[in-house]
């Protein structure tokens, strides 16, 4: 997975009277950072508007430190919507730099930030926006699909970032997410920061079948075990394994016919690849990682007539290893980097790209048809305890 | 729904769609210059972004005596000093190292082989590469052809079994003239199928290279410009502020007529000039390449001095330091008459790009280090602003900056601010490093990388190297009937005066960059 390393450097801001004066004291702004910057030169390059949505003053003040940490690499306009923040200045402007790679020149974005008080935020943000360079919305915490000024802001945005990770909220966030990539007939792209945590995974377990011979594997699969950090099964999975073991069995054709779930044997998916039976589990295990995250997939199945088995395990906070049971080809036991990412290197990666995730959402579209089934089955034994 | 398999299925949608398959990388040549600078470190680079496969090996195969052990330590010596920033103790350098082997050719050619056949045998299974190996030959040109016909003879060139794929990366220069690139072909050939050879030329693995082929493909604007009708002339710079460093012994046998001209500066003249291919498949590309190749209008012997200009670096001083002449420099002739600099001008004989003159330089100990596309536009039909404005507009120029600064520059006219109609070109930059704030890899990466996924697009194909030599071998042939001499310039020029005089004929000039 990509990292964006980069740590700005300087950051220097001001709260704004007026919010008509904006450009000036930006350009103020400017002229002091290119004295500070010294022998280094400064120069602004746009690539982007990054307009957050966050409900409350605490996760705006948590999105400033993430968008502080990713403009000096994905350099553009930032406007930051405090949804609640109550202030006598409607808004406050920062000048964000960082030096690049090579080191020889200073990059620097700019954070607007808009304190709404409850009040609409379009009619504030639209004017803003730099024509001509896309805009990425970034909805920063639960997803408002329903409120019309939030849809308003969503109809002049390119991209949409959400994040599916809210704990103990997997079936609305899921759903929500599904509601907004349909809006205007899908026009834009999304980007789960969640879907994004588990590249890793992704990337690790697909590693197992990039040789050609091993791959006749994954037209067998009779067994998949995914275990996570997390308490209990006593209601929905979190939407990491969720998504994880949506995208396994959307990739590999399988399709769910039946989910049961209990205390002791967490989430079991019945399906089918062709006609064959498959099993999906999805364990949650105490753990000290963050709730949610992947602890170890398991994969079964049979090819040239045998059985094999393909494990990608979390043998540390930061690192995955590889490995099979050993029959006509034996791979080197493999140890990957795969570190807890943080949400600002997880929103870089976000804003790099401009392509539409259609994997991503097709594995959402087979997670909500689990959590369906799920339903179906907590309804039936409802039905049967009454 | 049944699988296909072809590909990995679970790789679509991650960041890379593809991956290596499981494989042996011998290097010949495996203890010289080019394996050390170049080749491990960027294979180290690699093995840091996680990029090679899991069933993977480097073989190093060379004269020296060495065990694997002392091997390693001698690529730890050389990827410290080809950047500091990788690190040579800790976990990425041991799984790295782990990875690397060595294999004595000795005195023994034949016995040298056998062991390296052995080797890979015993590896193969071992670290499940299941017979796929390439053979990379970073060892002198002269003895490509028998390294070929060696891996041929001892059954290195095919897989046995019919499941791995057996590939040979060659380095240029790829022949000295037209006879002896057609001869090595041959030679290869009869070892290896045209699909196994990867002919590398690393200007094809910059990422400024192969964004010609983005700005030219994904915008709508720019190709509708690109032709005969509307652009004036091409210009290709290819500068280089060094002199031949090391190079002495090589470069006096070359000269940069061999060196840049028939391979980097011909493969970006088609990369400017192709049609577009009709998919980015290998072949697609390589095929509308050729086609332009293949149009370059032929130099007669007696025309070669007119649309050509040879020069050779004098002693003099460089940003206020003593540089060597070029007959000074070691392992070089005394009285070499080797050229460092040339000037051409080339034509593209078919329907877009008829009557278009492609200028190119390249040189050693120039102004500066520059690699840049300059395609000037003619100017307007007329001048609405008055004939006195006449002189104030200058033609736009599209500038494609291949190195150091990557990017893109137009030049358009502007009104000055004012009540009156004044007008002033300007310039707009799109530099790649403000842009996107990373650094681009290493072209060789880029190209070991393709080589090791099986994908030629950026590598010569037999006909249309043998076409770039159709090409130049007039040139030699012309210079040489002509006994044409090199003409002296000074260290941090442009070049001799003769060159601003080939341009100057038509009624140009180069541009300053």
């Amino acid at each position: 997975m990509n990292e964006h390393k980069k740590t700005y450097e300087t950051a220097v801001s001001e709260s704004v009277k007026n919010l008509s004066s904006l450009d000036s004291r930006l350009t103020a702004l400017y002229t002091q950072a290119i004295e500070q910057g010294g022998a280094v030169p400064t120069s602004k390059a746009v690539m982007l508007n990054l307009v957050i949505y966050a409900a409350n003053t605490e996760l705006a003040d948590r999105a400033f430190e993430n968008a502080s940490q990713i403009l000096s690499h994905l350099t553009g306009r930032t406007i930051l919507v405090d949804l609640a923040a109550k202030k006598t200045q409607p808004a406050s402007v920062s000048l964000i730099c960082g030096i690049s790679e090579r080191g020889d020149k200073r990059l620097c974005g700019e954070v607007i930030r808009l304190y709404a008080d409850g009040g609409p935020v379009s009619g504030m943000t639209l004017p803003l926006l730099i024509p001509n360079v896309p805009v990425y919305l970034w909805v920063y915490g639960e997803i408002h699909s329903e409120d019309a000024d939030f849809i308003d802001l969503l109809r002049v945005a390119d991209h949409v970032v959400v994040d599916s990770r809210i704990s103990g909220k997997t079936a609305p966030n899921l759903r929500a997410i599904d509601r907004l990539s349909k809006i205007d007939e899908g026009r834009r792209s999304l980007r789960d920061l969640g879907w994004i945590s588990i590249q890793d995974w992704r990337e690790a377990t697909a590693q197992h079948f990039d040789a050609p011979s091993l791959r006749r594997c994954l037209e067998q699969i009779a067994e998949v075990t995914v275990r996570y950090s997390g308490s209990d099964a006593s209601s929905v999975p979190e939407s990491a394994p969720l998504l994880f073991a949506s995208w396994l069995m959307e990739r590999l054709g399988i399709a769910p016919t039946e989910v049961f779930h209990s205390r002791d044997e967490g989430y079991r998916i019945s399906a089918r690849q062709d006609d064959r039976p498959v099993v999906v589990r999805l364990f949650p295990e105490p753990s000290k990682l963050r709730t949610g995250r992947l602890l170890s997939v398991t994969m079964n199945c049979g090819y040239n007539g045998k059985a094999g088995t393909f494990t990608t395990e979390a043998v540390s906070d930061t690192q995955l290893s590889l490995t099979e049971d050993c029959r006509d080809i034996c791979l080197p036991k493999k140890v990957i980097e795969a570190p807890d990412i943080a949400d600002a290197q997880l929103a870089a990666i976000a804003l790099s790209s401009y392509r539409k995730d259609r994997v991503f959402m097709k594995s959402i579209g087979l997670a909500l048809q689990i959590l369906r089934q799920l339903e179906l089955a907590d309804e039936k034994s409802t039905r049967f305890r009454l | 729904m049944s699988l296909s398999l072809d590909v990995n299925p679970l790789r679509e949608g991650l960041t890379r769609e593809r991956a290596v398959d499981p494989c042996i990388f011998v290097i010949f040549g495996g203890t010289g210059d080019l394996a050390h600078r170049k080749l491990l470190p960027a294979l180290y680079r690699l093995h840091r972004s996680d990029l090679l496969p899991r069933g993977f090996a480097i073989v190093s195969y060379a004269n020296e005596s060495l065990t694997d052990e002392s091997y390693r330590e001698t690529v730890r010596g050389s990827i410290a000093a080809a950047g500091s920033y990788l690190p040579t103790t800790g976990s990425d350098w041991d799984t790295f190292a782990e990875h690397i082997y060595f294999v004595s050719r000795g005195e023994n050619n034949n016995s040298g082989l056998l062991d390296l056949k052995n080797r890979l045998a015993e590896l193969d299974p071992r670290i499940g590469t299941e017979g796929n190996y390439l053979f990379y030959f970073a060892i002198p040109p002269a003895a490509f052809a028998s390294a070929a016909r060696d891996l041929g003879y001892v059954g290195l060139a095919k897989d046995q079994s019919g499941h791995g794929w057996r590939r040979l990366v060659v380095e240029k220069p790829f022949g000295t003239d037209l006879e002896s690139a057609r001869e090595l072909n041959r030679v290869l050939l009869s070892s290896f199928s045209e699909d196994q050879i990867y002919r590398i030329d690393h200007y094809l693995g910059k990422e400024t290279v192969q964004n010609i082929l983005v700005f030219r493909f994904a915008n709508e604007f720019v190709e509708p410009l690109l032709n005969a009708r509307y652009v004036d002339s091409v210009q290709i710079t290819v500068a280089e502020s060094i002199g031949i460093e090391s190079r002495g012994a090589f470069y006096d046998r070359t000269g940069a007529l061999r060196d840049i001209v028939q391979n980097h500066v011909l493969q970006i003249l088609s990369l400017v000039c192709m049609e577009p291919p009709v998919s980015l498949d290998a072949d697609a590309v390589r095929d509308e390449k050729m086609k332009v190749f293949a149009g370059i209008r032929k130099m007669e012997p007696h025309q070669v001095e007119d649309y050509t200009v040879r020069g050779q670096y004098t002693g003099g001083m460089l940003l206020g330091e003593k540089a060597r002449s070029y007959r000074e420099e070691r392992d070089v002739d005394p009285d070499s008459t080797t050229e460092t600099f040339i000037a051409a001008k080339f034509y593209v004989d078919n329907w877009r790009w008829a009557g278009v003159p492609f200028y190119v330089r390249t040189g050693k100990r120039l102004a500066k280090r520059v690699t840049e596309i300059g395609i000037q536009l003619k100017t307007v039909p007329k001048i609405l602003f008055g004939e006195s404005h006449r002189d104030e507009i200058t033609p736009n120029v599209i500038a494609l900056n291949i190195q150091p600064d990557e990017g893109i520059s137009m030049i358009f006219q502007a009104k000055v601010p004012g009540l009156d109609y004044r007008i002033q070109p300007v310039k707009m930059d799109f530099a790649y490093e403000s842009a996107f704030g990373e650094s681009a890899p290493d072209a060789y990466e880029r190209l070991l990388m393709d080589a090791m996924l099986g994908d030629a697009g950026l590598f010569s194909r037999a006909d249309s190297l043998e076409a770039t030599w159709e090409v130049v071998q007039p040139i030699l042939d012309g210079w040489r009937i002509k006994n044409t001499s090199a003409y002296p310039y000074l260290p941090g020029s442009w070049g001799p005066r003769e060159s601003s005089d080939l341009i100057r004929r038509d009624g140009r000039g180069w541009r300053r960059l």
